[in-house]
């Protein structure tokens, strides 16, 4: 139990933020508005190198002083360190067991391929260590990789929130996904059979 | 030409008084009932004196009101709408009436209908949300009466007196609204 690592499955590692060259390596991928929208709750939009480093300095004080109620992870290929992505557990209330995912992958090689096995390394996180009793996710109704993505590992449509987010000249709904403890626990035995 | 939006046949909304509604407040904060109805945070007793600079910031930071009975001119909650986002018209709704004298009556229901009027009409809303925890079963009919739509649950978000229980989303577009309340 103990030894099974919590910072690594088979081809990922999660790592601390490198405030020197992640952003410069995230920055492009802001130009992926979906990308945009997971980094941050403002408006989506590209972000300049010095933005997503006051960022992850602020979110680092942030961590220093809410004793824990946010985890953030950098998402590195095992095999040459390169940056993939980001996990984010956010809003922990510690009182109910509760706490909000936020996922992506930017780096163009591995998205649409690696967003499965970061989610493992999250939800086994967030229900092995930080001990929480349910996690929701935010998905905008357009984006269905992410649907397709949270629906396969389990998580449940809760919440329709009825044209809530705007793109494409259009309107859209802003979906929550949940899973409860109870259910990933039983959906990794299924899956150790 | 006056346009009173702010005032309904029982209640109106006012503008909070930093004199006196922090004093108010840190008492209704008391009444640990009213307090597990208004907030998922674990309640406090509040002092008059963190109220006052908490309602400071509720007021830069929404469109924040007193609510009066028009009878007998006694404040006896608060109705608010925050978290607005004016690229997609959403905004989310905060009411509570902390003189419990008031429970019941229809006193909530007209603030609210009030302060959506305000949203939709005057913001210019096209929809507005909120969510309540399952076991405050008097919110949740009054927010049907007055057009709200449940929109989801969050299974078992919240823990209290060792139970767990469900939060519901529930949202009004404006179409919504404007059917059950056309224009004069």
């Amino acid at each position: 139990m103990l030894q099974r690592p919590l910072f690594e499955n088979a081809r990922l590692r999660l790592a601390a933020v490198d405030l020197k060259n992640d952003p410069v390596i995230e920055s492009p991928w802001t130009y992926d508005l979906n990308y945009a929208r997971h980094f941050n709750a403002s408006p989506a939009r590209p972000l300049a190198v010095f933005e997503i480093e006051k960022f992850y300095k602020e979110l680092q004080d942030k961590q220093r002083e809410n004793a824990g109620s946010l985890f953030n992870f950098m998402i590195r290929l095992k095999e040459d360190d390169r940056l993939l992505g980001f996990i984010r557990i956010m809003e922990v209330q510690w009182v109910h067991g509760v706490g909000w995912l936020a996922l992506a992958i930017g780096e163009p090689a591995y998205k649409g391929i690696i967003e499965a096995e970061a989610l493992e390394l999250a939800l086994n996180y967030a229900f092995e260590e930080l001990n929480l009793f349910r996690l929701t996710v935010d998905v905008a109704g357009y984006d269905m990789a992410a649907i397709q993505l949270y629906e396969g590992a389990g998580f449940s449509l809760e919440v329709r929130q009825r044209e809530m987010i705007y793109r494409d000249n259009r309107f859209w709904d802003h979906l929550h996904y949940g899973i409860l403890r109870e259910e990933w626990q039983q959906r990794a035995l299924e899956v150790a059979k | 030409m006056t346009i009173d939006t702010f005032t309904g046949k029982l209640v109106r909304l006012i503008v909070p008084d930093l004199e006196t509604d922090p004093q108010r407040t840190a008492d209704w904060s008391r009444d640990s009932e009213y307090m597990r109805l208004y907030d998922t945070d674990p309640v406090k007793v509040l002092s008059a004196q963190s109220e006052k600079e908490e309602l400071e910031k509720r007021v830069a930071r929404n469109l924040w009101f007193m609510i009066q009975t028009l009878n007998t001119q006694q404040v006896i909650g608060e109705v608010s709408l925050g978290g607005i986002d004016h690229r997609v018209g959403n905004a989310w709704l905060g009411i509570g009436i902390g003189n419990r004298d008031f429970w019941g009556k229809g006193y909530g229901t007209e603030a609210t209908r009030l302060i959506l009027g305000f949203g939709f009409r005057e913001l210019n809303l096209r929809r507005v949300s909120l969510n309540v925890i399952a076991y405050n079963e008097r919110a949740i009919h009054a927010y049907e009466k007055i057009g709200f739509v449940v929109e989801g649950t969050s299974r078992k978000s919240i823990l209290r007196c060792g139970r767990r229980w469900d939060v519901i989303y529930m949202g009004i577009l404006r179409e919504e609204w404007e059917a059950r309340n056309p224009p004069d």
